[in-house]
């Protein structure tokens, strides 16, 4: 049948394959408009720790970390409460820069003074 | 994320769009290589001109390329929604041209002959596009789906928007329309009265 035989002709016609300037135009655009890909989730970030996080780390975290500035704390009050007996107007005298002592202060006074302390203990 | 392309044969075309919108670029190749042909074929043949046949072609798929984030798998087929574009903008353009003065618009030439196309078969092509641009719209398009695309009544009717008896209506007057006009050109396309 003549109308059926040209629907055939019709279909398989070559001129009809898209030329190849139109399917670089459409490539383009479905390039042009493509979604970028996603990120692949690869677990939880890892997060580069500064110098004090790493000293933290190391020394066990934060609870021991200030137990020890504690006792850091408490050592240096002791030593400029109680230095009165060790060296004249104690360690603060020390740390003054207009002070100078001789080993003959600490002669007698520092022997009596140790001995004070033992009694007292 | 690129799959080698004999993997992709097998891939349906939603699936295909779905890798697309994830970013693949070789599902946008295939996608590419695979509608283009159909969504031109059928826009040449609803317009009979190559020009705007493939201005429609780009448009469609830039559509479609735009719609692919959002596209739902398996909820619908990807050539019956492309086809219903063409169809919307074939009908615009067609309507664009019945604007304007039809005389003052100079006919469609294509004398490009294809590689394995031989001058009856060129002419057999030539009279029955000239024959389909005579028909309603509707028809055209009916009959360009089934006898030509090769579509099912089902799926024309989804494209179309319309029954399936209403399908085969467009089709069958369409087919007696186009056999009326295609009458007195039998011998001359090659075709014996019995």
């Amino acid at each position: 049948m003549m109308l059926d035989d040209l629907f055939q002709v019709a279909a398989a016609d070559p001129k009809l394959d898209p030329s190849s300037e139109l399917l670089a135009r459409v490539m383009a655009d479905a390039e042009h408009l493509q979604p970028a890909p996603h990120e692949l989730n690869t677990g939880p970030e890892q997060v580069k720790l500064g110098l004090f996080a790493q000293m933290v780390q190391v020394l066990g975290g934060w609870r021991p970390m200030a137990g020890l500035a504690t006792a850091a704390v408490t050592g240096l009050w002791i030593g400029f409460s109680a230095s009165s007996s060790l060296a004249p107007q104690g360690l603060t005298g020390l740390v003054s820069d207009d002070s100078t002592y001789y080993l003959t202060y600490f002669d007698d006074g520092f022997g009596e003074s140790l001995g004070d302390l033992a009694e007292d203990g | 994320m690129l799959m080698p392309l004999d993997a992709q044969v097998d891939i349906p075309d939603d699936a295909l769009l779905v890798l697309y919108a994830n970013g693949d670029q070789s599902a946008a190749r295939i996608l590419t290589l695979r509608l283009t042909p159909k969504v031109f074929g059928h826009a040449f043949r609803m317009l009979g001109d190559r020009a705007e046949a493939e201005d429609v072609t780009q448009d469609a798929l830039i559509r479609l390329w735009k719609i692919a984030p959002e596209w739902r798998q398996g909820e619908a087929k990807v050539t019956t929604w492309l086809y219903r574009v063409v169809a919307n903008l074939c009908t615009d353009r067609l309507r664009k041209v019945r604007g304007v003065d039809i005389d003052s618009i100079p006919e469609p030439e294509d004398d490009s002959t294809g590689p394995a196309e031989t001058l009856q078969d060129k002419a057999r092509v030539d009279a029955l596009q000239a024959a389909l641009n005579e028909l309603p719209e509707r028809q055209r398009q009916a009959v360009v789906l089934r006898h030509i695309e090769g579509l099912s009544n089902p799926e024309i009717s989804e494209i179309m928007d319309i029954g399936v008896e209403a399908v085969e209506s467009l089709t069958a007057r369409g087919k007696r329309a186009l056999t009326k006009a295609l009458a007195g050109r039998r011998a001359e396309l090659g075709y014996s009265d019995d």
